[in-house]
C-alpha cells in the first residue's frame, strides 16, 4: 500500500466538558478523493478545523507528509489547501486581488498559475469583479483555485457542493475526480449528501458523534453472499408471477407481483436463470434492474438516521 | 521561510482597497480647505499688526494681578513662562507667527490630530476583529505563516497607517498654506521656554516635534485599540468600545486631577502627551519624564501581551 498523506491519529477534541472528537484515526492516500460523511453535528467541521491548526487538538495530532500539525505548523500547512464551511473572501476586493493576496503569502506562485486556475474554475470573466458581487457558487469556485494555489498535496473542502447548481456540481465533481487521477493530489471532502458522494469519492468514511464507525470503498458490496433486489418489468404480468412462483418454491427466493412489475430478491447468480425461465416461458421483458444497497442506505444503516446527541 | 514583509504588503492593500479609506483622507483635506478659508477671512486687519502694544498689556496686567499667587504652582508657572517669552519677542524684536501665514497655518494643523486618532482607532479595532466577523480569518491562518506573524503584520500595518495619515495631514496643511497664504521660505523662529531660558528654533523642527509627541500617543492608541479588537473578535464593539474608553479614561483622568487624587498618575491617558515636559506642565506635579515614559511602556507591553495571548492561544471558531 501507499504512504499516506495525511494521518489522523487518535484525535481527541473536547469543548469544555463535552467530547466532540473521539480516538478519531483514518489515512488520506495520494490520489484519492476521501469522502468524510457524518449527520449534523458529528464533528466533519471540527476535524477539519483541527487538521488545519484553527482550534487546538485536546490529544492525538495530524501528520501531513510525517509532519506534525501540532508542532511543525507551518511546514505541515505548505502542503495542505482547504475551505472551512463557507469560502469567506474579501468581499471589497475583486477574485483576482484575493488569489493575489493568498499567492503572496506562499512561495512561488506565479500569475500564470492563477490565471490557469482562473480558467479552470470557469471564473475568467467575472475575476476582476469585486467578490461581493458573486453569487455562492462563484464564490465556491474561488475558494477552490485560492486552495489550489500553491499545488498543495491534499485538499481540504468542507461541504464543498453547497451553492452549486446541477451542472456545477457535476463540473465539480469531474474536475475533482481529475485533479486526483492526473495530478495526485488527495483531496478530502466533507458532505452529507451521500448520492453526490457516490458519485465523486473512491472511499469514504463515516463519522457519527465523533467516533468513526466505517470507512470503506465506494461500491464495496458483497455480492456472492448477499440477496439483492431484482426488479423486473415483463408483460404479460400474470404469467410471469406464476412462472417465477413456481421458479421460486422450495428455495430461499422471494417473489413479489406488482402491478407491472416482479419484484424479486434473489442471489446475483440466480439472475440470468431467471431471465432464461421468464423468456422460455414466453414472456417478454422490457427492463431488468438490479437495486443495489446505496451509500444512503449503508450511512442509515450504520447511524440509524439518528437523533443528534 | 516566506517572506514577511509580503504579510505586511497584504495588510496595507487590505485597508486601502476599501473605499471609504478615501473618505477619511477627504475629510481631513475638506477640513483644511475649510480652515484656510476661515483663517483667511477672519484674521485680515486685525491685532496682530500691533502686536507689541499687546504684548506689553498682557505682561503689565499679569504683573499688576495679585490673584495669581494663589494659583496652583504649574498653572504659575505657565503664564510666567507666557510672560517670559513676550518680554523676549518686545528685546528681540520678534513678531510672533501670524495665523494667516503659511508657517501659522501649518502649525495649527496639530488641531486636526485628534480626529486622526479616531481614525486610526476605527482602523486598528477593526483590524483583527473583522476578519473574524467576516470569516475571512480562516483562509488567512491556514498558511505557512504562524499566528504571531499575521498579528504582527497587522499591528504594523496600524501603526504605518497612523503615521501616513499623519504624513498626509502635515502635506495637505503646506499645500494648502501655500495656495492661501503664499510660500514662506524663511519662517520666523518659534519660541520655547526650557530649563530657564527661552530657545529659538524653526517652526518646521517645532511642527515636527509636536507630531512625534502625537505619535506616542497614537502607538498608545493603536496598542489599545488592537487589544480590543483581538478580545472583543467583533469590530462594532471593539471599535465602540475603544473609543468610548478613550473618552471616559481621558475624562476620568481630568476628573481625579481635579480632586487632587494623585494615583490617576498611574492611569496611561494621564502619560501619553510627553510634550508637557519639555512645554508647559504636567497634569500632577510628582510626574516626571521617565515616569511616563516607564508608565506608558508598561501599558504598551500589557496591551501587547494581552492581544499576543487572545490571537495565539484561542479556538478559531467562526
Ligand atoms: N464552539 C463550540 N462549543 C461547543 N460545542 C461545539 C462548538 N463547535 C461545535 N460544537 C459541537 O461539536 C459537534 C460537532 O460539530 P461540527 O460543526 O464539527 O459538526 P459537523 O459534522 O460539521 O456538522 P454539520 O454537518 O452540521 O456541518 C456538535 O455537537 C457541535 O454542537
Ligand atoms: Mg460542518
Amino acid at each position: 500500500m501507499q504512504t499516506p498523506i495525511v494521518q489522523f491519529q487518535n484525535l481527541y477534541k473536547n469543548f469544555g466538558k463535552k467530547q466532540v472528537i473521539k480516538d478519531l484515526s483514518f489515512d488520506v492516500y495520494p490520489g484519492e478523493v476521501f469522502g468524510f460523511l457524518g449527520p449534523n453535528g458529528a464533528g466533519k467541521t471540527t476535524t477539519i478545523r483541527m487538521m488545519l491548526g484553527l482550534i487546538k487538538m485536546t490529544a492525538g495530532d495530524v501528520l501531513v507528509e510525517g509532519i506534525s500539525v501540532n508542532s511543525d505548523f507551518e511546514k505541515a500547512i505548505t502542503h495542505v489547501g482547504g475551505i472551512v464551511e463557507n469560502p469567506e473572501l474579501y468581499q471589497f476586493m475583486t477574485g483576482y486581488n484575493n488569489l493575489k493576496l493568498y499567492a503572496r503569502m506562499h512561495e512561488g506562485v506565479t500569475d500564470e498559475r492563477i490565471m490557469a486556475l482562473v480558467k479552470q474554475v470557469g471564473l475568467e470573466h467575472r475575476i476582476n469583479d469585486k467578490v461581493k458581487t458573486y453569487s455562492l457558487g462563484m464564490r465556491q469556485r474561488l475558494g477552490l483555485a485560492q486552495a489550489l494555489l500553491h499545488d498543495p498535496k491534499i485538499i481540504v473542502l468542507d461541504e464543498p457542493t453547497n451553492g452549486l447548481d446541477p451542472a456545477g456540481i457535476k463540473e465539480f465533481r469531474n474536475y475533482l475526480r481529475n485533479l486526483a487521477a492526473t495530478e495526485n493530489v488527495a483531496v478530502m471532502v466533507s458532505s452529507h449528501i451521500l448520492s453526490e458522494m457516490e458519485l465523486m469519492c473512491d472511499r469514504y468514511g463515516i463519522i457519527q458523534n465523533g467516533e468513526l464507525v466505517d470507512v470503506r470503498m465506494v461500491g464495496q458490496q458483497d455480492l456472492s453472499s448477499e440477496s439483492i433486489k431484482i426488479i423486473i418489468a415483463a408483460k404479460p404480468m400474470a404469467k410471469a408471477g406464476e412462472i417465477m412462483s413456481a421458479m421460486a418454491e422450495g428455495t430461499s427466493m422471494k417473489v413479489q407481483v406488482n402491478s407491472t412489475t416482479l419484484e424479486i430478491m434473489a442471489h446475483h447468480e440466480q439472475v440470468p436463470g431467471i431471465i432464461k425461465t421468464l423468456v422460455n416461458g414466453d414472456v417478454a421483458i422490457y427492463e431488468v434492474k438490479l437495486d443495489q444497497k446505496t451509500l444512503e442506505d449503508h450511512f442509515i444503516e450504520l447511524t440509524g438516521g439518528g437523533e443528534i446527541e | 521561510m516566506n517572506k514577511f514583509i509580503n504579510l505586511v504588503i497584504n495588510e496595507h492593500i487590505k485597508i486601502y482597497s476599501k473605499k471609504s479609506i478615501w473618505v477619511l483622507f477627504g475629510v481631513i483635506f475638506v477640513i483644511g480647505i475649510l480652515n484656510a478659508v476661515i483663517v483667511n477671512s477672519v484674521t485680515k486687519n486685525d491685532a496682530q499688526d500691533q502686536w507689541q502694544q499687546n504684548a506689553e498689556i498682557q505682561i503689565s496686567s499679569i504683573k499688576s494681578d495679585q490673584s495669581i499667587d494663589q494659583l496652583p504652582d504649574n498653572l504659575k508657572d505657565t503664564i510666567n513662562e507666557q510672560v517670559a517669552i513676550s518680554q523676549y519677542r518686545l528685546d528681540n524684536n520678534i513678531p510672533p507667527q501670524r495665523s494667516d501665514s503659511m508657517w501659522g497655518f501649518v502649525q495649527g494643523s496639530a488641531a486636526i490630530i485628534g480626529l486622526i486618532t479616531m481614525f486610526v482607532i476605527v482602523i486598528s479595532a477593526s483590524s483583527v476583529a473583522s476578519e473574524f466577523s467576516k470569516g475571512t480569518i480562516k483562509l488567512l491562518l491556514i498558511r505557512p505563516h504562524n499566528r504571531s506573524k499575521i498579528l504582527l503584520s497587522k499591528y504594523l500595518v496600524s501603526f504605518i497607517f497612523a503615521l501616513e495619515m499623519l504624513l498626509f495631514l502635515l502635506v495637505a496643511y503646506l499645500i494648502i498654506g501655500v495656495i492661501f497664504f503664499g510660500a514662506d521660505g524663511s519662517s520666523l523662529p518659534y519660541l520655547s521656554f526650557q530649563n530657564g531660558g527661552i530657545i529659538e528654533s524653526s517652526m518646521f523642527t517645532h511642527i515636527l516635534t509636536v507630531y512625534s509627541f502625537a505619535c506616542v500617543e497614537l502607538l498608545v492608541m493603536v496598542s489599545f485599540a488592537f487589544m480590543l479588537s483581538c478580545l472583543t473578535r467583533n469590530s462594532a464593539l471593539a471599535i465602540g468600545l475603544s473609543i468610548f474608553l478613550m473618552f471616559v479614561g481621558v475624562t476620568l483622568v481630568q476628573f481625579l486631577v481635579a480632586f487632587d487624587y494623585e494615583w490617576a498618575k498611574y492611569i496611561v491617558f494621564a502619560n501619553m502627551d510627553l510634550s508637557v515636559y519639555f512645554e508647559g506642565s504636567p497634569m500632577i506635579e510628582s510626574m516626571t519624564l521617565t515616569f511616563s515614559i516607564v508608565v506608558v511602556a508598561i501599558y504598551l507591553l500589557a496591551f501587547n501581551v494581552l492581544s499576543w495571548l487572545s490571537f495565539t492561544k484561542r479556538d478559531v471558531l467562526s
